[in-house]
């Protein structure tokens, strides 16, 4: 610290204080949620052309009946891969990693509640994924499907070690999830500005915290699930086995507990991104603000009382499975809820035409239409006709692309400015959506009929005869045009990051929330005083918060001052109370630190060794591990 | 047009049932010029026939629901590319500071960033909370209490029962082919199911190795086969044809190529063939197949193909009794002619990767011997 003759100036101390360490140590070893957040984004985007990438290379294969681009090995690895990226690698780390960045800043925090944790999270992130990519240099790729049924999947049928790669890889990214999840449910109860009471919550952070909720309660089933099912393949147990008295349908039941619930989870923060930027553009508080947090908090319990629609063809008596019609008709209500008000919204607001609006509008046409299919598909008689068809396959991918992938590109193009302090193209992104929305209902519109005139799912060729070809040929068409698209997304995102940095606007689109009120990119200490808010709409309520550029408040409480100008050295943040926000003790952050990153080795090496039967691997990484978070634990240890 | 659950069709007419039943699907036949083979939106019997028709309830509902909020949906668009031409440029940014006390805000039914708006905000209120209670809650309810009642009936008609006179066949699922039996007829068959028109059937579904998927969209819908578990699946079949359907849930590498193929007939010519299955097949008479029959149990056939009548009895494979019967080969993929057997037993990979059959490695004299015995197997 350069305290001596020149005393630093508050914003220097802070930045000193906040900043990462020089070098590249000081990179790896960064806990903030800024950088966190960025490396969840920017790596899960990289997943996201990687699973689009195999998208189109099964596209290809199907173009024309008969084909021979690949084999069924292949396409089965790719189907499977495709699955497993997109749902695990790419919308729930993308999401988290937005909730991550924008999270404490919309909310008027220096950092998470948790930061090394948080850096845990992204290294267990990251290793799960390579873990799995690394499946591919070895010639075991997963190839049973990103559900993984049992019998299938017991080492009776899949001896190699495809499924061994796909449960520890998964089961380390489940990990990374809860991880992230612990930390924004955190986040959002304690570490609020003053004053920012439970209704002054932004849709964004409340879209995160019903998703992490989620979160905790549904990955663990499948954490279970997996661990049953790796103990079936590696010790012998029977859990999943009918001819012992275990139950192939267990795993069905523990992995739709989850995998329902997940589909919700990729859509609710997404819902949020699309509140957001919609907000913003129409210079207009959300149309029903609180029936629209209502509906999100609906959706995320209605969500956990549906697993059984993916079940209907298994036997399970008609009485019981029209009780989850039932309950899967009730989501489409706090969902039109949600529709209404982005109508709504849109207006009686002065709509601004941004690429992040398009990407709304978007979100909204294709939204609704997967909700109508998904309405279908709800119902037991027909279910039994399109379950395991193409009309699903649209079905979810209407749900999906609609509901997570148009919100999360808009996303990328309105944070893109807080983020990195680059301005995306508009025009070139406006070309992009273009593309994309073509594309996507040229690819998926068509295989609504596929799947009704007969096409089964996970298929990797099919017969001249059978009237599918000229539906097929137009799908793939459709998908190049949507894959240029995304190249397009993809370059205008490089190069507004080429060459010095522009001069961006604290608040480009003139929006509400308070990581508006910050430089662009935020600052390391996000933001110069401790806030004080007293509306949902800080930015535009003139008045109503005080402290982002610092100095408003003449005589602040010594408290405060020490927050502010952090003489100690310390990273320390405000906690506040659950409800209304009211100032209550000072937290101390830790900083640097590589522990995570020696703890997600020692995971790491523990899960290679369960992968290789090689017991003393395991029980080194294991030992790792456990030093690892002892050394992270233990105070004063960098 | 739709129709009510019960009401069967006469006739068969691949090209014209989905022009019928759906407009949007009909654009697309018609830009692509074809029909389908095998249509959910074709039935053959009453079960799958009332399942078209909540479908066809359900597309038109959802169609209408989809048109309303795209116009809902059209009119801020269009109404601000109206104002927007001739407006100045937004300010970079919205802060509007000293307008009101802190706080004052958070009650009220929107806040806009222009001050400016703020009464024509709350002249909105009334309007906005109309859409979110007709729009989001009323109309929603009544549309899915409507579909909810439908479903229910066609989910009363089409459960999976037993019925007076019905015949049972048993289906069971393997990597990756189907056995088919009859218990009551003593025939054992594979991946081709013979049933006589107008006569109840039920399918009780089993497997012997992972979960299958039993499945004929123009039929019925597809149920599960799932180990130590005996499903059923049961319909009426009212038209006569020949019906393809795939293994509808991922069973392993060939899982694209387990069709299955369901021939309903007239009970005369369903008669016939089971008088024609229930005996065995007459033992080869010119001296190729002679040769063939040797062949079959030298080169290994038999020890997973059973031929009844003969010492064949193993049923790890497909029981080829009645092989010169059937229109396909390799679980319903290609037609059963003489040069697809031949490559089926040299190269089994070559026209189904992954299928479980090893290859046969037998001189040309051999295997055209033993195509001839195969082909006397009816």
């Amino acid at each position: 610290m350069s305290a001596g003759t020149s005393r630093p100036t508050d914003t220097e101390l802070l930045d000193y204080v906040w900043a990462a360490r020089p070098g590249f140590v000081g990179w790896l070893g960064q806990c903030n949620h800024k950088a966190v957040g960025r490396r969840f984004i920017f790596t899960s985007f990289f997943f996201l052309l990687l699973g689009g990438a195999m998208a189109l290379l099964m596209r290809t294969q199907l173009a024309l009946p008969n084909n021979d681009v690949m084999g069924p090995d292949g396409f089965n690895q790719l189907f499977t891969m495709h699955g497993t990226i997109m749902m695990f690698l790419f919308v729930v780390p993308m999401l988290e990693g937005f909730t991550i960045y924008v999270g404490p800043l919309a909310l008027g925090a220096r950092d998470m509640p948790m930061p090394r944790l948080n850096a845990f999270g992204y290294w267990v992130f990251l290793f799960g994924g390579l873990f799995l990519l690394s499946s591919g240099v070895v010639g075991a790729v997963p190839d049973s499907g990103w559900f993984a049924y049992v019998p299938l999947t017991r080492a009776e049928f899949a001896p190699g070690l495809n499924l061994d790669f796909w449960l520890l890889g998964v089961t380390m990214l489940e990990i990374a999830g809860i991880v992230a999840a612990i930390e924004v449910v955190t986040l959002m109860a304690r570490f609020r500005a003053s004053g920012m009471s439970v209704s002054r919550i932004p849709i964004f952070v409340w879209s995160g915290f019903v998703a992490s909720v989620m979160i905790l309660f549904a990955f663990p089933p499948l954490v279970a699930g997996t661990i049953l099912l790796e103990l079936d393949r590696k010790i012998g147990t029977v859990f999943y086995d009918a001819a012992s008295g275990g139950d192939p349908l267990l795993w069905q039941h523990l992995f739709w507990w989850f995998g329902h619930p997940e589909v919700y989870i990729q859509l609710i923060p997404a819902l949020g991104m699309a509140a957001a930027i919609v907000t913003a553009s129409a210079q207009r508080r959300m149309a029903g603000r609180t029936a629209f947090i209502a509906s999100l908090v609906a959706i995320g319990i209605l969500s956990f009382g549906l697993w059984v629609h993916h079940m209907y063809a298994t036997g399970i008596p008609l009485m019981a499975t029209s009780l989850f019609t039932a309950a899967s008709f009730m989501i489409a209500i706090p969902s039109g809820v949600i529709i209404m008000s982005f109508i709504g919204t849109m207006w009686w607001g002065r709509l601004r035409w941004t690429a992040a609006m398009y990407y709304v509008v978007g979100f909204v046409i294709i939204f609704v239409a997967g909700g109508i299919t998904g309405v279908m598909v709800a119902m037991v008689p027909f279910d039994w006709q399109a379950h395991d068809t193409y009309f699903v396959v649209a079905h979810l991918h209407y749900v999906l692309v609609g509901g997570s992938l148009m919100p999360i590109l808009g996303a990328l193009h309105f944070w893109m400015p807080k983020l990195t302090g680059r301005i995306m193209d508009e025009r070139w992104g406006k070309i992009a959506f273009g593309l994309i929305f073509v594309g996507f209902n040229v690819t998926f519109f068509p295989q609504h009929a596929l799947g009704l005139w007969g096409m089964t799912r996970r298929i990797w060729t099919y017969e001249a005869d059978l009237g599918w070809n000229g539906l097929n040929l137009l799908s793939t068409a459709g998908s190049y045009v949507m894959g240029l698209g995304m190249l397009i997304f993809t370059i205008n995102m490089i190069v507004v990051h080429l060459g010095p940095k522009p001069d961006t606007p604290d608040n480009p689109w003139g929006a509400e929330s308070m990581e508006w009120a910050t430089g662009s990119p935020a600052p390391n200490y996000n933001f110069r005083s401790t806030l004080q808010v007293a509306s949902p709409e800080p930015l535009w309520d003139g008045e109503s918060m005080i402290g982002a550029k610092g100095g408003e408040d003449p005589d602040p409480p010594a408290w405060q001052r020490q927050l502010d100008r952090p003489e100690t050295g310390l990273r320390q943040a405000l906690a506040t109370s659950g409800l209304d926000a009211k100032p209550d003790h000072i937290v101390t952050l830790p900083g640097h630190s590589l522990w995570p990153l020696w703890a997600t080795f020692g995971l790491g090496v523990g899960l290679i060794g369960v992968l290789l039967d090689a017991v003393a691997l395991g029980v080194v990484g294991l030992i790792a591990l456990i030093v690892a978070a002892t050394a992270w634990l233990w105070p004063g240890v960098e | 047009m739709t129709r009510r659950p019960g009401v069967g069709r006469d006739a068969r007419t691949p090209r014209l049932r989905p022009l019928a039943t759906s407009a949007a699907l009909a654009v697309l036949v018609a830009a692509c010029g074809e029909g389908p083979r095998d249509a959910v939106t074709d039935p053959a019997t009453p079960q799958a026939a009332d399942i078209n028709w909540l479908w066809s309830l359900s597309f038109w509902m959802g169609t209408a629901v989809w048109i309303v909020v795209m116009i809902l949906l059209a009119v801020p668009i269009l109404r601000s590319r109206r104002t927007h031409d001739d407006e100045p440029a937004e300010p970079a940014t919205a802060i509007v500071p000293g307008r009101q006390p802190p706080g004052a805000a958070i009650d009220e039914p929107m806040v806009a960033a222009d001050p400016n708006r703020h009464a024509e905000a709350r002249r909105d209120a009334k309007v906005r909370s109309r859409l979110l209670w007709i729009g989001g809650i009323i109309l929603p309810v009544i549309i899915l209490f409507i579909l909810l009642i439908a479903d229910g009936r066609v989910g009363a008609t089409t459960a999976h029962v037993e019925r007076e006179g019905e015949l049972v066949v048993d289906v069971t699922g393997h990597m990756f082919w189907w056995e088919v039996s009859y218990p009551e007829e003593g025939i054992v068959t594979a991946n081709e199911i013979n049933i006589p028109v107008d006569r109840p059937v039920r399918f009780r579904l089993f497997t012997d190795d992972v979960i299958h998927s039993f499945w004929l969209p123009p039929l019925h819908g597809k149920t599960d086969m799932i180990p130590g578990q005996e499903n059923w699946q049961s319909f009426v079949p009212t038209q006569t044809g020949r019906f393809r359907g795939n293994c509808a849930e991922f069973c392993g590498i060939a899982h694209a190529q387990m069709v299955v193929w369901v021939e309903v007939m007239e009970p005369g010519d369903y008669d016939d063939w089971v008088l024609a299955n229930q005996t065995a097949p007459d033992a080869p008479e010119t001296e190729t197949a002679i040769v063939g029959e040797r062949v079959y149990f030298e080169a290994g056939c038999a020890a997973c193909h059973a031929i009844d009548g003969t010492a064949a009895v193993a049923r790890v494979g497909p029981d080829l009794s009645n092989l010169a019967t059937r229109g396909t080969l390799a679980a319903g993929i290609v037609p059963n002619t003489r040069d697809n057997l031949r490559e089926l037993i040299v190269d089994p990979w070559g026209l189904k990767p992954g299928n479980p059959m090893p290859p046969t490695i037998i001189d040309d004299d051999e295997l055209d011997a033993l195509l001839d015995y195969l082909e006397t197997l009816q």
